[in-house]
């Protein structure tokens, strides 16, 4: 399988302070596959998410895209074209319409396309959200539907890497197993990257590989994910909640 | 295009925000282009009086001087007498690069050979009876230019000893255009001179002329001047010239001056313009475009404060915003381009509303405000004290006693102004914008967006 990501020697250390959130992390993440970290809150989930998307960079160590430093890629380039996140907190344009966050992404991205907006509300559609929902501003939608409006906009520059934290956090059962599946699908039939931070058992157990995050180490749980003991979780640093 | 686009949809996005620094906006740019539309009319008023003003050369003794420089003092014992201008001078005093035009009046007085002036007396002493007046103005006299006199017959004289004579003195003595007169310039030189042409002269039938009632004298009569061009006159020799003067540049009297002392002007002529007739003007008009120049300043500094104000404000909401488009993968350089051109877009819009409101309304502000100067220097002591004692021998523009101040400005859009408005608008919209570019290149999209969640 073809490397998306590689962490080498990967630490994060919050700027003004000792502490590091991320210490000496190693990990690939191949295209193909879909992957879920798992950890307590602190473990520096967040931090490890905003490093592989290119919001932030290393303080030691590198991370690597198609085998090329991202701290020396253009990371504009690289959020705009190669990844798509999807923020816990939605991080969605309040005042535009669904359907103008995601015109808007294609339009940053370059995506060549006639008809974008009707890839738009196709992409929405896939998600779940109708074009009269699509057409009202994100503060008049839900946290559910913007969490949609979020996964939508993620994907819709066709990115290598998928980044979610916490993607189902605000789903209800049936569009969260909707939501997995087209992960699934962009991850094995499109040869995608999909990399999810989770504390859903259900998420996870649609991984194709599971990481723990504790104290900053990203270590390696299970490939092919069959929810373990509890003792077994513990010792490699992932935590879930158990399914609702 | 999809920065434009997008900025255009995010003023109707964020109604509230843009609707108040819109308001301010315009309210900007209504009292800037006011400012500007009767600064802009004020300026080329100011500069066509300062032009006409500030070129009309005269030439004029002083008094003072002259005494401190011991002339004039008991001139028959001690003192030696003031020099006066001879005519040779004021035609050497024309001729200079400095000068734009020169209009010269010359006179001679002259006696007439087998002919007979109006108002005639038997003195075989009389050896002047009328005047030989030699122009080169365009007008001849203020006579011609008010028609009170005119020519009724034949032309004006064009050519070198050709000359116009009243109708009175034609019909005295049964000429015509085309006959030639005889004139006899001091004791005995006779001159021939072709008339071109007759005017009606109706200086002397107005009620009131003191000639009505004083004994007939033909040197009293101005039936009896014989007028011709300056080169005919100089020719003969003028014995008395009037002059004025014109500069190509006001900015040049200095330097003039020191041509004609070099060419023998003595030092208490004083050679001016005629500042007491322009301040007497112009002075309201330049009070009018100092008050709108220091209220457009005024306007604009806190308007641009207000707008940093509403802006930093606004920040917040503006912050989020870059932190999820630099997030989104959009360069720093866009998202500033998408905040510039939303308020240039906003901008826009109020300075056309804008331009159009201070066409209406520049006008009666302008009428007010002059009105208001016109009165204040109509109260003010007038501390024009200027002494002008005319010993015969000055030159030039007219005395500025009965100057008027301009009453009516008639204020309009001109390009110019136009092109300052937008450009003053431009800067507005950059000030309205700076605190959001500030935000983009101080901070990563991370940071903005880890404060916000």
């Amino acid at each position: 399988m073809k490397k998306a990501l590689i962490l080498e020697k990967t630490t994060y250390t919050y700027p003004g302070t000792k502490k590091k959130v991320l210490s000496n992390v190693n990990a690939t993440f191949d295209k193909g596959k879909m992957y879920a970290v798992m950890g307590k809150s602190g473990a520096g989930k967040t931090t490890l998410l905003s490093l592989v998307s290119g919001l932030d960079t290393a303080t030691e160590g590198r991370v690597l895209y198609d085998g090329q430093d991202l701290s020396k890629l253009n990371r504009d380039h690289y959020r705009a074209r190669s990844v798509g996140v999807i923020f816990q907190g939605y991080n969605l344009l309040n005042n535009a319409t669904a359907i103008d966050n995601i015109v808007l992404s294609m339009n940053i991205s370059g995506v060549k396309c006639k008809k974008k907006k009707a890839k738009a509300y196709e992409l929405l559609a896939n998600v779940g959200i109708d074009k009269e929902t699509a057409d009202r501003p994100i503060l008049k939608l839900s946290g559910g539907e913007q969490q949609r409006v979020g996964i939508a906009r993620a994907l819709a520059h066709n990115p290598d890497v998928v980044i979610a934290d916490e993607p189902s956090g605000n789903l209800d059962a049936e569009t969260e197993k909707n939501i997995m599946q087209i992960f699934q699908d962009i991850a094995h039939n499109e040869d995608k990257c999909v990399i999810i931070v989770t504390h859903s058992k259900n998420v996870a157990e649609c991984a194709d590989e599971v990481w723990g995050l504790n104290k900053g180490n990203l270590t390696f749980v299970k490939e092919k994910y069959v929810f373990p003991h509890a003792h077994e979780l513990e010792e490699k640093g992932a935590t879930s909640k158990e399914p609702a | 295009m999809y920065i434009i686009t997008n900025a255009l949809k995010n003023l109707g996005r964020n109604k509230g925000r843009n609707f108040l620094i819109g308001i301010i906006l315009l309210v900007i740019i209504v009292a800037t282009a006011i400012a500007i539309i009767i600064n802009s009319t004020a300026s080329s008023i100011i500069d066509d009086y300062k032009g006409r003003f500030g070129s009309e050369v005269s030439l004029n003794l002083d008094y003072d001087k002259a005494i401190n420089e011991g002339n004039f003092v008991d001139s028959g014992e001690n003192g030696k007498g003031v020099e006066e201008i001879t005519p040779k001078q004021y035609f050497e005093f024309g001729d200079s690069k400095y000068i734009k035009e020169a209009q010269y009046n010359a006179s001679s007085m002259i006696n007439f050979k087998d002919l007979k002036p109006v108002d005639d007396v038997d003195d075989p002493d009389l050896m002047v009876r009328g005047y030989l007046i030699g122009s080169n103005a365009k007008n001849i006299s203020d006579d011609f230019k008010k028609e009170a006199r005119k020519i009724i017959d034949g032309a004006m004289y064009r050519q070198e000893n050709e000359c116009i004579v009243s109708q009175q003195f034609a019909e005295l003595n049964k000429l015509k255009p085309g006959d030639e007169i005889e004139i006899i310039l001091g004791k005995d030189r006779v001159h021939k001179l072709k008339i071109s042409g007759i005017f009606e002269d109706n200086t002397m039938v107005s009620g009131g002329d003191a000639a009505q009632f004083m004994e007939k004298n033909p040197m009293l009569n101005r039936n009896n001047e014989i007028l011709t061009g300056l080169d005919t006159i100089k020719k003969l020799g003028a014995e008395n010239v009037t002059a004025a003067f014109s500069l190509k540049n006001p900015d040049d009297l200095k330097a003039f001056t020191a041509q004609l002392q070099k060419k023998g002007l003595p030092s208490y002529y004083k050679v001016a313009t005629d500042e007491a007739g322009y301040k007497a003007v112009v002075g309201p008009v330049e009070n009018m475009k100092k008050v709108t120049t220091t209220f457009m300043i005024v306007v604009l500094i806190l308007g641009a404060i207000i707008l940093l104000l509403i802006s930093t404000l606004a920040i917040r909401e503006r912050k989020y915003e870059i932190g999820v488009l630099r997030a989104m993968g959009m360069k720093k350089g866009k998202v500033g381009i998408g905040f510039v051109t939303e308020m240039i877009a906003l901008t826009f819009a109020c300075l056309i509303i804008g331009l159009s409101v201070s066409a209406f309304a520049s006008q009666p502000i302008a009428d007010s405000l002059l009105k208001n100067q016109i009165q204040i220097a109509e109260e003010a002591p007038t501390g024009n004290t200027v002494s002008h004692l005319d010993f015969g021998a000055s030159a030039g523009a007219p005395a500025s006693d009965d100057a008027k101040p301009l009453s009516e400005l008639s204020v309009h859009l001109d390009f110019d102004a136009a092109i300052q408005i937008i450009l003053i608008a431009i800067m507005l919209a950059i000030v309205s914008s700076i605190m959001g570019i500030v935000y983009i290149t101080r901070y990563e999209p991370m940071k903005i967006l880890s404060e916000r969640n």
